[in-house]
């Protein structure tokens, strides 16, 4: 299957193309953030605090005057930002982990399956707000723990793969010429577990930018950066929330929402074009 | 490493075994007591000369498939020995052992799943020379392509396995075991997913290669067709035991075992009617083997002897049969019994 015909079949799939064009808005919305936004973000305007949505300022303002619109198009690139570094993060450990245990079996794959067990029952908020007290409240630490905390599904996705590539004839056949492990997992297992991991890592990303907003709102992470978590964070906390000053709150809550469904769609999509077969509970091609 | 220099032979197997392990059953966990183990090889010899082709003839699950990967080490036997080129194999590390994969190589039944479906088959077919450190020369690729019978070969050296026939991908497969050159390939059932009418072609290219380079092979097949085709030499598998073994000509012609008798008489033929002969059921289970004969319970001769007394391999009319009454059948003197 070309690049081509697979780029075709991506957009022929509404799904998908409703899903990318909402990730092309959000990239260029946190892109050209310093062009588009009507304010700086931390601009503020003494004279309208707390204002309703106006010509001067479209979405309105908060209590210490910033432009609502203003902060959530600056928000959205940290949001992004945190989405693809954890889910690289997340993929990167998955995969290696995935890989190497159904490779090679035995007490190395139970060994790192418990792990992988360990990490997927454990509440992910609550360990978050203790590695983040523990390590430090900042971007980089939220970035990590998001990426520690999702892979465990790639892992398992990675590893079920392997184990069918594994007992593949052809890996077999580039044993008998000689190939080592490290080859053979380079050459043979990972080119053909892949597809099943991009379309996992748009789901990834939706989890991750999910989890980063909700543990800037419960106070994990730099308060100081602008994320759409963040504004959250300070409409509840200024008492905006229960004054039902809604312009100050549903923006973010929306915008969070519109992202998470953006990537998820995307990933559904991909899945349907990248791995066909797996309706049908077949992983290889047989025809 | 035990060296026998005075062996004619270029692989051989001795009293070679492979029994697998069966998952416990409940009950047996609980008891403590382990389940049968599935005996899918039991005590064969075997040896292939230098530059013939042997073919391995027999139902599915007599273990001849297993034989096969006990000989290239795939498998780890439960005992016996593995010999190659003079020298003891079955033993040795698995570095050593890596040393001897390259001389030795295999060709599968199912052209699919045998090629990896990332890969161009140009790349295919030159990693066995890039993983051992051989320059890949374009030349060299196209040659091996060619014998294969994929023609021109500059047409295929860039295209995916899914722009394949099963045919082609299957000569693909072949060009990419032999391009290391090795001195003894295992062939699984190399054309028995393919149409009959590209079989004789696949069947034709491997003997290509044995005369090319002096290749043994050990051909695997359940079909007496395609090993009168091509072997120099049969041997006939029945539950983890060797029940003939000859020339090809000879087994053919004068079947002496009644288990190859009625192998040969459910080949198909042309305005040939059905078999008379048809063996009784199936294949008993690997894991509950027969007493006596293990073929006695479907043998159209048997005798009360064949139940509790297992026959040996003997020499009968120049070839190695393991029938109490060989000769007899051979004559014509013992009648089929009418159940």
């Amino acid at each position: 299957m070309s690049a081509h015909s697979t780029l075709r079949r991506y957009l022929g799939n509404r799904k998908g193309s409703l899903g990318l064009a909402i990730l092309v808005v959000l990239v260029f919305m946190a892109v050209l953030a310093p062009v588009i936004s009507p304010y700086k973000a931390t601009q503020i305007d003494p004279t309208a605090i707390l204002q309703p949505p106006s010509p001067k300022h479209l979405l309105g303002t908060n209590e210490v005057g910033e432009d609502i619109l203003s902060l959530i198009i600056w928000g959205s690139r940290i949001s992004l930002l945190v989405g693809f570094l954890a889910t690289f993060v997340a993929v990167l450990v998955g995969t290696a982990v995935g890989v190497v245990a159904g490779y090679i079996g035995g007490f190395t794959d139970e060994a790192l399956m418990r792990i992988t067990d360990f990490f997927l029952v454990i509440p992910a908020v609550v360990l978050a707000i203790v590695v983040a007290a523990l390590l430090g409240n900042t971007l980089l630490n939220v970035i990590l723990i998001i990426g520690l905390l999702s892979w465990p599904s790639t892992a398992r996705v990675v590893r079920s793969a392997t184990l069918v590539y594994k007992q593949m004839p052809f890996v077999e056949a580039s044993k008998c010429a000689g190939a080592g492990t490290a080859y053979i997992l380079r050459r043979h297992i990972l080119p053909n577990v892949l597809p099943l991991v991009y379309a996992n890592t748009s789901l990834t990303i939706a989890n991750s930018i999910f989890t980063q907003a909700a543990l800037v709102f419960l106070g994990v992470g730099d308060i100081n950066d602008i994320s759409w978590g963040q504004i959250l964070h300070f409409a509840y906390a200024s008492g905006a929330i229960t004054a039902g000053d809604y312009w100050y709150a549903i923006p973010p809550g929306l915008m969070i929402v519109v992202a998470v469904l953006g990537f998820a769609l995307t990933g559904y999509a991909l899945d349907e074009v990248l791995n066909p077969k797996l309706k049908a509970g077949v992983v290889f091609e047989s025809a | 490493m035990e060296v026998n220099p005075l062996s004619e032979y270029l692989v051989s197997g001795v009293k070679l075994t492979k029994h697998f392990e069966s998952r416990r059953s409940p009950i047996e966990f609980l008891t403590g007591r382990r389940p049968p183990p599935i005996r899918a090889v039991d005590g064969v010899n075997i040896e292939i000369q230098r530059g013939e082709i042997l073919a391995l003839v027999g139902e599915s699950g007599s273990g001849k498939t297993t034989l096969g990967r006990l000989l290239l080490l795939l498998e780890k036997p439960t005992s016996g020995e593995v010999w190659f080129d003079g020298q003891r194999i079955d033993n040795v590390g698995s570095r050593t052992l890596r040393a001897y994969r390259r001389r030795m190589q295999m060709i599968y039944q199912d052209p699919y799943g045998s090629l990896n479906p990332k890969l161009r088959v140009s790349e295919i077919v030159s990693e066995p020379l890039r993983v051992n450190g051989i320059e890949v020369k374009k030349d060299r690729l196209a040659e091996y392509l060619a014998v294969s019978g994929l023609r021109p070969p500059e047409k295929f050296l860039d295209r995916y396995p899914h722009e394949l026939s099963g045919g082609q991908r299957q000569r693909v497969a072949i060009a990419r075991a032999m391009i290391l050159e090795p001195e003894f390939v295992v062939a699984d059932e190399p054309v028995s997913m393919l149409d009959v009418s590209l079989r004789s072609e696949i069947l034709g290219v491997i003997k290509r290669f044995n005369q090319m380079l002096k290749t043994s092979f050990l051909l695997i097949t359940h079909d007496l067709a395609v090993a009168a085709q091509v072997s120099s030499r049969i041997m006939v598998m029945y539950l983890g035991r060797v029940v003939e073994e000859g020339d090809t000509l000879g087994v053919l012609r004068r079947p002496k075992h009644p288990y190859t008798q009625t192998l040969l008489s459910v080949v198909p033929r042309l305005g040939g009617s059905l078999p008379k002969t048809l063996p009784k059921g199936e294949i008993p289970s690997a894991k509950n083997i027969p007493s006596g004969c293990r073929f006695h319970t479907r043998c159209a001769y048997a005798l009360p002897v064949c139940s509790t007394d297992e026959p040996e391999l003997r020499l009968v009319d120049g070839s190695h049969v393991s029938c109490h009454f060989a000769e007899q059948i051979l004559s014509g003197s013992t009648k089929q019994s009418t159940s």
